[in-house]
């Protein structure tokens, strides 16, 4: 038979090792739950760094992703923008008026010339929100691998140059759309799109 | 003490109990499988739907011509619904029998809800460049699946995305039926250019069959416009894609014949 105050005793040492363990099991999922949110976190905080890493510089060299010209994939084609601001979202702007001017000789245009870009955002978790007028869809040409090319021409253009954006969401006159010409689906956040480039 | 003793002991199983049931919720989730409901039975006859794209006040893409992508589609539809009925004896039913307008959703649901064996969408293109022609066979781009969830949704989130999955299970049948379509058409050198791609095409993501979509030519090339106008070429990509298909369902039956039944 055990004294009183020995088993007491005992019984505080067992408490202590049953808030031990609790303490550890808490340590471990929070760090497992706080693991998993941190690495967004983490990729958040560097476009700020970038974006300070760029200071004073006003000329950008990016790669526009224009159709080929036998109409079959998507090409890099150098360009310079100038934007007035070291922002993401003036600079990214600036290569979607670019793509949307055209590529010249160098391949064949992915959307109509007359389209404008009526705002564009970019959220804390790197999905761009770009809002193009009604004349991407009116002035389309309505085909169907042409509006691939479309699509992923502007999905390219975004993630490949801009490290900050994610995914794109492609809206027109401000309202979410689920398709530009009635085949591809665009319906959720469009992320790079590699196997329709042709890299030389 | 021993009653302390007891509530601790109770405490420590309802901790581990509601770890167990977070975890637990993660890994019952109804995952892919669950998608994989099959359909038919075997002995109803070859079913195929085919798809006119466009229709009603959706014209499509319109040639210097005039000729519109709505009214073609459903030409060259009602062309193959006569070739399959007569080479394969198969059912054939049409998302839209008129110039009327169609959703997305009304015509994967007439697909599904007669349990195709097939389906066909039938459409046509239209390029910035109007030099661009050639005739397109085209299946779902597995990629969609992935690139379609991006990263910064849950497990939970992507999981939950069903509707928009059902063409997962007929990736690679889509794939052989696009293949057996496009050979088809290649051999008989149907239109100067032939291709076959993959793209996340919305009609094709909700049916639960294999499916492919065929784009007949580039309306935006006028020379391909005046041949698509043309009842003869339009029947020989009627006859092509009929042949495509009849070598596809033989090479399915070879398939099932060769698999010894229990």
């Amino acid at each position: 038979m055990q004294h009183p105050r020995a088993k007491k005793k005992l019984a505080n040492k067992k408490f202590r090792t049953f808030v031990l363990i609790c303490f550890l099991l808490l340590v471990v999922v929070s760090y497992f739950y706080f693991f998993n949110t941190g690495t967004i976190k983490k990729e958040s905080e560097t476009p700020s760094v970038r974006s300070s890493a760029l200071k004073g510089e006003d000329i950008k060299k990016v790669k526009l992703f224009f159709s080929s010209r036998d109409g079959e994939h998507l090409i890099p084609v150098t360009r310079e923008i100038i934007a007035e601001s070291n922002d993401v979202q003036e600079r990214a702007r600036r290569a979607m008026m670019e793509l949307i001017d055209g590529p010249g000789e160098s391949g064949v245009a992915t959307l109509p010339d007359s389209t404008k870009i009526r705002g564009f955002y970019i959220d804390d978790k790197g999905l761009a929100y770009i809002d193009f007028s009604r004349e991407i869809r009116e002035n389309h040409p309505k085909g169907v691998w042409t509006e691939a090319l479309t699509v992923y021409s502007i999905a390219n253009t975004l993630i490949f140059n801009f490290p900050e954006i994610k995914s794109v969401r492609i809206l027109i006159e401000g309202e979410e759309v689920e398709d530009l010409a009635g085949h591809i689906d665009v319906g959720k956040p469009l992320t790079e799109y590699i196997s329709i480039v042709k890299f030389d | 003490m021993s009653v302390f003793k007891r509530r601790g002991f109770s405490f420590l199983v309802f901790f581990i109990f509601l770890i167990g049931a977070a975890f637990a919720e993660e890994a019952f989730l109804p995952g892919k499988e669950e998608l994989s409901r099959t359909k038919g039975d075997g002995t109803a006859p070859f079913t195929v739907v085919i798809d006119p794209g466009h229709g009603g006040e959706d014209q499509g893409a319109v040639g210097t011509l005039g000729l519109t992508e709505k009214e073609i589609t459903l030409r060259l539809s009602e062309m193959l619904k006569e070739f399959l009925s007569e080479r394969l004896g198969a059912a054939v039913i049409l998302t839209r029998t008129g110039d009327e307008f169609r959703s997305a959703d009304e015509r994967a649901a007439v697909a599904n809800t007669n349990k195709a064996d097939v389906f066909i969408s039938i459409h046509a293109d239209a390029g910035f460049d109007t030099k661009k022609n050639g005739i397109r066979v085209f299946h779902f781009d597995p990629e969609y699946y992935r690139k379609s969830n991006p990263a910064f949704l849950s497990d939970k989130e992507q999981k939950a995305l069903f509707w928009d999955r059902v063409q997962y299970k007929f990736l690679n049948k889509s794939k052989n039926l696009a293949g057996s379509i496009y050979q088809s058409l290649d051999e008989q050198a149907i239109s100067e250019k032939r291709w076959i791609s993959k793209a996340a095409l919305s009609i094709l993501k909700t049916v639960k069959m294999p499916a492919v979509m065929v784009s007949i030519g580039y309306l935006s090339n006028t020379e391909e416009e005046i041949r698509l106008k043309d009842v003869v070429y339009l029947t020989k990509i009627a006859e092509g894609i009929s042949i495509g298909l009849e070598q596809y369902k033989r090479g399915k039956e070879d398939k099932n014949n060769a698999t010894p039944k229990s």
